[in-house]
């Protein structure tokens, strides 16, 4: 679970990125996310639609397709295991044997749409996420619904999660090096105690941060320097909107 | 696994734990801020970094393959139930933006589960334990490690009902599918959970959150007791309302936790009763038996083990 790569794509010029605050672009992929993931089963047609929206999507962002695959690739693994399960658990009529296992046609259509889907939300959000700067994105998350101290929770984590990772390398190295034959019991144990130990730091910084915190004027809230500009309302309301319909036309499609 | 992704879960089933899981974070953050007051920003803050700096750390369990922590009980037991919640929001919000860890519509689902069940329900399971069997550091780590684990089932139970209510597949699939998954990963979890807490309690035990302290036999003792055999006694009512409404969600979800001992303790124990007794009577006192027999298993491993260590160490 790597960090540094978050920023590298951030702001590249872009239709999306000139055009939209990162609160704004939040707010499509959200609204993306949702009109997949929330598609009724069996609404092909809508989501057909849907996948060329996303496919614009990239365009539009100037998202290298290479990087976008790869990202998607690395969270394959979240749905794709689950979602081949499907085949043997949903009932109706076999399509193939494998073994002792029985695939159901209706359950393999379940796991290809369900596939489609997760990949679809994923993109939208991977193609926002990977043009926008990390910072920018906490920011964005002030005009959304998030309570204050999850809001706040995230930008300092944020802010010392490069530190903690290095500290805990640092000691981890240290455990390395002095139990390099360690049975698994023993190295389990040196390990927890690494973790332990992490939490015990964390919180002594935790309480160092918020005394320098209160000698800088610290009230609640932290400030932001890079104040969101520019951005259009009509398009982000246009494309929300699209997404919407293409979303009820799924509804629709699947009662008809 | 423990996550569940976009397109599994139905319109309703999204709208309903997202709903669920707003109210949720809002009355923990309203918790936390009270309980930390103005320190709550930065201690939480380190913590959501703490726990993803922990997630990165691999523990081998065998044939190549590995486990990571996913902290609910740890953050818990040092912050409280509450803040303990709001952390593994904090974390689950970037695991499904960012890592795709999670989908975006299964967020309001991830955190009644994770954040709800795993941590605040971890957090009350460990409470019980310590103040039924004591506080020395190695009863703590034993207390963690079971809450660890009873969280970490229940995580699963929660989201394969959700999952059953979606229509994804049949209810009992489902659930049985998500509770013997996570019935595996718990064990990962149980033991590193219960092994870094048994080092916070010898290490720092100031660290640990305040309200854990073992009450003395007494008053708290005994309600506790008193809580965990109505547990039991509303396991068997609701076993016997499963038994005359088949159909309803909860009886799988009961059925599936329990019935398979139930079973078990009814042939073994009554197989005359059956010929006089009404079944329904039967079948009660067999849940309600398995279900103490249970706890009483479970007590009593958790005092052996606890009086022998306390004994060594002292």
């Amino acid at each position: 679970m790597g960090f540094a790569h978050l920023d590298r794509y951030a702001d590249r010029p872009s239709w999306l990125t000139r055009r939209t605050t990162p609160t704004q672009r939040l707010s499509i992929a959200i609204a993306a996310a949702f009109a997949a993931g929330l598609m009724p089963p069996g609404a092909w047609r809508a989501l057909v639609v849907l996948f060329v929206l996303v496919a614009i999507g990239v365009w539009a962002a100037r998202l290298p397709f290479r990087i976008l695959t790869r990202r998607v690739a690395q969270a394959l693994p979240f749905f794709l295991l689950p979602a081949l399960a499907l085949p043997f658990t949903v009932p109706g009529p076999t399509a193939l044997e494998i073994g002792p296992l029985t695939a159901s046609a209706p359950g393999l259509e379940r796991a290809a749409e369900i596939i489609l889907r997760a990949t679809l939300a994923v993109s939208a959000v991977t193609i926002v996420i990977s043009v926008t700067r990390a910072t920018d994105l906490l920011s964005a998350l002030d005009t959304l619904p998030v309570p204050r101290l999850v809001r706040s929770s995230l930008a300092l984590g944020y802010r010392y999660v490069y530190v903690l990772t290095d500290e805990l390398e640092r000691t981890t190295r240290a455990l390395r090096s002095r139990m390099g034959h360690a049975s698994r019991l023993r190295f389990w144990r040196a390990r927890a105690t690494t973790l332990a130990h992490l939490f015990v730091r964390s919180h002594a910084r935790g309480a160092r941060i918020h005394a320098a915190m209160l000698s800088r004027g610290y009230h609640n809230g932290l400030p932001t320097l890079r104040p969101a500009v520019g951005g259009s309302r009509v398009w982000v309301i246009a494309i929300v909107s699209l997404l919407a319909a293409v979303w009820l036309g799924g509804m629709i499609e699947v009662m008809a | 696994m423990a996550h569940i992704p976009d397109g599994f879960l139905s319109a309703s089933v999204s709208a309903t734990t997202l709903v669920a899981a707003g109210a949720v974070t809002a009355y923990a953050a309203r918790r936390s801020q009270q309980d930390l007051d103005e320190r709550a920003a930065p201690t939480l803050g380190l913590a959501t970094a703490a726990v993803f700096a922990a997630q990165a750390v691999n523990f081998p369990v065998a044939a190549g393959t590995s486990g990571h922590l996913l902290g609910g009980v740890l953050v818990a037991v040092l912050f409280g139930p509450w803040a303990g919640c709001l952390v593994m929001t904090s974390v689950l919000v970037v695991q499904a933006l960012i890592f795709a860890d999670g989908g975006l519509t299964a967020i309001g689902a991830n955190v009644l589960n994770i954040a709800g069940v795993g941590a605040v329900i971890g957090y009350g399971i460990n409470a019980s334990l310590i103040t039924l069997a004591g506080g020395g550091p190695r009863r703590r780590g034993l207390a963690a490690a079971a809450a660890a684990y009873v969280a970490t089932v229940l995580t699963g139970i929660a989201a394969g009902i959700e999952l059953g209510w979606s229509g994804v597949a049949p209810m009992r699939l489902s659930v049985g599918a998500m509770a013997s998954v996570h019935a595996v990963m718990g064990l990962a979890e149980s033991a590193i959970t219960g092994l870094a807490v048994w080092t916070l309690a010898r290490k720092r035990p100031d660290l640990l959150h305040a309200s854990q302290t073992p009450a003395p036999p007494g008053p708290t003792r005994r309600v506790v007791l008193a809580g965990l055999g109505g547990l039991a006694i509303l396991a068997g009512v609701l076993s016997l309302i499963a038994s005359s409404a088949p159909d309803s969600l909860e009886r799988v979800a009961i059925d599936l936790g329990f019935a398979d001992a139930a079973t078990v303790w009814e042939g073994a124990l009554f197989p005359e009763y059956r010929a006089w007794l009404p079944g329904f009577v039967g079948k009660m006192i067999a849940f309600v038996l398995s279900i103490a027999l249970l706890f009483a298993g479970a007590a009593a491993m958790f005092r052996a083990l606890g009086f022998a260590r306390e004994a060594r160490e002292t």
